[in-house]
């Protein structure tokens, strides 16, 4: 019956003008089944099996990140008068909304692939030999930010505290529930601080305080603040952002 | 015998000691309320500057990375899951390390 009406329809047109709009038709009608197959792919992407060859593509990128890493590279560094002011503060929550942490009572908690995994207090921490940095810190939202950091290298407390430094992972726990974690070979670079200051003075709660990881060879998002325990691990340890999609490995 | 006038004298004196003292203890004891008071009002003010507010949990993320319908609360139920399937790891991992002390 279609066929029919559409015959009848175009009963009054010559044939190169029926040529014509079958043309469009198929055209029109290869559209269609061109958004079909986009709006059937979004529903792929939420496909398991797609889901694992994606986060599979994903462990490979972060592998081919960490073998194109050069431990030598150093990130630039910048004069005083380059410090971007104020510092913006940025979190998945509001700036009144920072937790509080009270210095007397707080215990860095360690676990994992460490020989000596004893607590450390802030006084303890802040003993260790300390250096400082001015770096960018380059958001994977778009925007970035030059800053005075302040703390004892990372490596330093590493070897200090008896990690297995051929280990794969550090994790990083923090009070506001964050948690990420990066490669060993990022860890051991000069440039990775452990960070109990910002511009000089004792980390302000909204930079983090008691202590950030500040990295300036990553994405910010791979700079944990507020950390209350580090492990050190060959077991993947992912991260919130990064068990959301976000690249892992996130850096140069 | 003491006259009378060295009594009265001695009376006036004992009275104007007497209001003395008292006038100082009200003057002190004023002073105190007052700045008791006035440390009392700062107490607080001080703690408001510091004191953070409780994060809301049910309230959807701030920042850029996230999608819309995230909130705040789904940091923390990550977090404690992720600590959950890493913990006999983890513990494993820590068996393995030589002379790891027992932990405080």
């Amino acid at each position: 019956m279609k066929r029919r009406g559409m015959d009848l329809s175009l009963a009054g047109y010559s044939a190169p003008q029926i040529q014509k709009i079958e043309r469009r038709l198929f055209l029109k009608q290869g559209l269609s089944l061109g958004a079909l197959a986009l709006l059937s792919g979004c529903a792929l992407t939420e496909d398991e099996s797609v889901q694992r060859v994606l986060w599979g593509m994903s462990r490979w990128n972060d592998g081919v990140q960490a073998w194109l890493f050069d431990p030598n590279k150093v990130a630039p560094e910048y004069p005083e008068t380059a410090v971007t002011k104020p510092f913006p503060f940025n979190a998945y929550y509001r700036e009144a909304e920072v937790r509080e942490v009270d210095p007397n009572s707080y215990r860095l908690e360690l676990a994992g692939l460490i020989s000596d995994a004893k607590p450390w207090t802030l006084p303890e921490l802040y003993a260790l030999p300390q250096t400082s940095q001015i770096t960018r810190h380059i958001c994977v939202e778009g925007w970035s930010a030059i800053g005075k950091w302040g703390g004892v290298r990372f490596r330093t407390f590493l070897e200090r505290i008896g990690a297995d430094l051929g280990a794969k992972y550090v994790g990083f726990r923090c009070t506001d529930d964050y948690y990420t974690s990066i490669d060993m070979a990022t860890a051991l670079h000069p440039q990775t601080l452990l960070a109990f200051n910002y511009a000089d003075q004792i980390l302000p709660p909204k930079y983090g305080f008691p202590m950030k990881l500040r990295v300036p060879t990553k994405l910010g998002f791979k700079n944990p603040k507020h950390i209350r325990a580090i492990f050190v691990t060959n077991a993947y340890p992912g991260g919130y952002w990064e068990d959301q999609g976000y690249n892992w490995f996130s850096g140069s | 015998m003491p006259s009378i006038d060295s009594l009265m004298a001695a009376r006036v004196t004992r009275r104007a000691l007497v209001r003395g003292a008292a006038a100082c203890v009200v003057v002190t004891a004023t002073g105190l309320a007052f700045g008791v008071g006035a440390l009392a009002a700062d107490e607080p003010r001080v703690a408001q500057a510091t004191k953070s507010e409780p994060m809301k949990m049910d309230e959807p993320m701030a920042g850029g990375m996230k999608r819309k319908d995230m909130r705040k609360g789904d940091v923390k139920k990550a977090a404690e899951k992720k600590e959950r399937d890493m913990k006999d790891m983890i513990e494993n991992e820590e068996k393995s390390m030589p002379h790891s002390p027992a932990k405080k």
